[in-house]
């Protein structure tokens, strides 16, 4: 065994060592007849690198004055490069569209109703939103859990779940996020799991949520399908309006999400209750940021709006102590119907009755099934 | 980073699409002749080395002046590089690399044979260098070919001087297992 680092002999050879070092290594190998050999051979490789011949690209110049000529300079802190020859560029305007297809669901109220079915399914952690035409699949089709864990599955940040987007209320990302990618994407919002605080009461929850099924929400035979397939231990209904959709799906959408009081008086951070969550390095994009990078169509927002659609699903998958914390929220929140006039719940009340549902099966988290209506604007000022 | 490209980088945030030419010119070509050994495949390289440019200008309101630009500019080529290995693999062979990266200079001063020892020593060395993971690989084409120190390989790969040291020997010790058994065999100047 040498009596240096071995490391030292290369970095001896690129000058990178200290005067002292230097002194060091050159001891060693006037000692160490391996050194000295492991040296020559080192030497030897490096003086082959001259033998590699030196490659011109075809044009340089040309290669440059494409680059400029095709892009512009992003402002600075702007997200979204204005390109289309990069595969990466293609790539942030696929997440953009995804963004953009959430901003024009929009619309909250909502409820809950807790089941309890027992039917092997599997679903990733991945919340995932299921189109409109996607639902009228699953009534005519049939599908096996393996064919719908599929279509919950997420690759990354982004799946690419063609263009069934697209179905719900005319299509929802921008041009040219479709321009590359062939059809508009349908979204799959891809966490991990960890996290959760606060107080709920599944039960109040529950009541809620039925009346406001029966007022609010249309009937919608997919949903039924999904239901019934995905097997949900807590279906949880929402409608909001477009312009509050994507901080809702931010929200509900992450296992570790940056909980902000939404109140009709503007907006507090929630104390965070959880260690957990302290870690999160969850930001969510201000309204600002998001109208620089997504600019909808006003004719298909209109459309959008106007057709009040059926309940867009969106299906996670939340520990009992994650779900828990996100009824918190949502009790707290603007979203919450009739919320002055809800009592004030129990986290760890709420905790248990989902850790209750779970015992029931074997699994180590909740399905959840999020129904969410897209309400005008209009009605939400209302609200 | 000089007056000089500080400067250029205003005109071209300014809307100067000229100036970037001036400012990329002094590093496309050694840029591109570390992608070709990084992909080993001139045309691929041609695609990467767009792409990287593409990023470079589009992006360019983000370049803070902490490394220097040059730094900055491979950190992007580099990276672009790394990843269409990624998505390509798996290479193509050496033989229709030969094709692609054409042929190499000539010297009409030595014998045609001592030349075609140097020339198979070279293809060895390539070949070698193409067997190398890419984070042995990044660090010894950063270091013999482009003849960056090891602060600035770590600021390329973002990574640390020691990690530099670290990879580089380890990566030389791989190209020493696969290289010095076939040196020794029909070397021309040992």
């Amino acid at each position: 065994m040498s009596e240096i680092d071995e490391e030292l002999i290369s970095a001896y050879l690129d000058q990178e060592l200290s005067i002292e070092e230097r002194r060091m290594v050159d001891a060693a190998l006037a000692r160490d007849p391996k050194l000295r050999q492991l040296k020559e051979q080192l030497e030897l490789i490096q003086d082959d690198f001259d033998l590699l011949p030196f490659y011109h690209p075809h044009d340089i110049q040309r290669a440059i004055r494409e680059a400029s000529s095709q892009t512009t300079v992003l402002p600075a802190g702007s997200s979204v490069a204005q390109t289309k020859s990069s595969t990466s560029q293609r790539r942030r305007w696929l997440v953009a569209g995804i963004s953009l297809a959430a901003c024009l669901m929009v619309t909250v109220t909502l409820l809950v109703e807790t089941g309890n079915r027992q039917e092997q399914i599997s679903m990733t952690d991945n919340a995932t939103i299921l189109p409109d035409d996607m639902n009228s699949q699953l009534d005519q089709q049939p599908r096996n859990a393996d064919e719908l864990a599929m279509s919950f599955a997420a690759e990354g940040e982004v799946a690419d779940m063609g263009g069934a987007m697209g179905g719900m209320g005319g299509g929802f990302a921008p041009e040219s996020a479709s321009e590359d990618q062939g059809a508009v994407p349908r979204a799959a919002f891809s966490q991990a799991s960890d996290a959760a605080s606060d107080s709920a009461d599944p039960q109040v929850g529950v009541a809620r949520s039925q009346n406001l099924n029966s007022e609010e929400a249309p009937a919608a035979p997919g949903n039924a399908a999904i239901q019934s397939r995905i097997q949900a231990d807590q279906t949880i209904r929402l409608s909001v309006t477009r312009n509050q959709l994507l901080r809702l799906l931010e929200t509900i959408g992450s296992p570790r999400p940056k909980l902000v009081a939404e109140t009709s008086e503007g907006t507090a951070k929630i104390p965070q209750q959880r260690k957990s969550l302290n870690n999160s390095n969850l930001t969510e994009p201000s309204p600002n940021e998001l109208k620089e990078t997504i600019q909808p169509s006003p004719l298909k927002v209109k459309d959008q709006q106007d057709k009040r659609s059926a309940p867009l699903p969106y299906a996670v998958q939340r520990t009992p102590a994650e779900l828990a914390e996100l009824m918190t929220w949502l009790r707290s929140s603007k979203y919450w119907p009739n919320r002055q006039e809800s009592e004030e719940l129990d986290y760890e009340s709420a905790k248990d009755h989902y850790t209750e549902l779970l015992e029931k099966g074997s699994r180590k988290k909740l399905k959840v099934l999020f129904l969410i209506t897209i309400e005008p604007d209009h009605q939400l000022k209302e609200q | 980073m000089s007056q000089d490209e500080q400067d250029l980088i205003r005109c071209i945030l300014d809307g100067s699409s000229e100036s970037f030419e001036q400012l990329i010119s002094p590093y496309g070509d050694r840029l591109f002749n570390t992608l070709v050994h990084i992909l080993r495949n001139a045309e691929a390289a041609e695609d990467v080395l767009q792409d990287a440019l593409v990023q470079a200008f589009v992006k360019l309101s983000t370049y803070q002046g902490k490394s220097s630009f040059y730094t900055w500019l491979y950190r992007i080529g580099v990276n672009l590089a790394f990843s269409y290995r990624r998505r390509e693999r798996p290479m193509i062979s050496m033989e229709s690399q030969k094709s692609e990266l054409g042929e190499e200079p000539v010297s009409v001063v030595e014998p045609v044979d001592a030349e075609a020892l140097r020339a198979e020593r070279a293809e060895l060395l390539h070949s070698a260098i193409g067997e190398l993971a890419d984070e042995f690989r990044a660090v010894i084409i950063l270091r013999e070919i482009e003849g960056c120190d090891y602060e600035t390989i770590g600021n390329i790969l973002d990574i640390s001087p020691g990690t530099v040291r670290s990879r580089i020997h380890r990566g030389r010790l791989q190209l020493r297992e696969k290289l010095i058994p076939l040196f020794n065999h029909n070397s021309p100047t040992t």
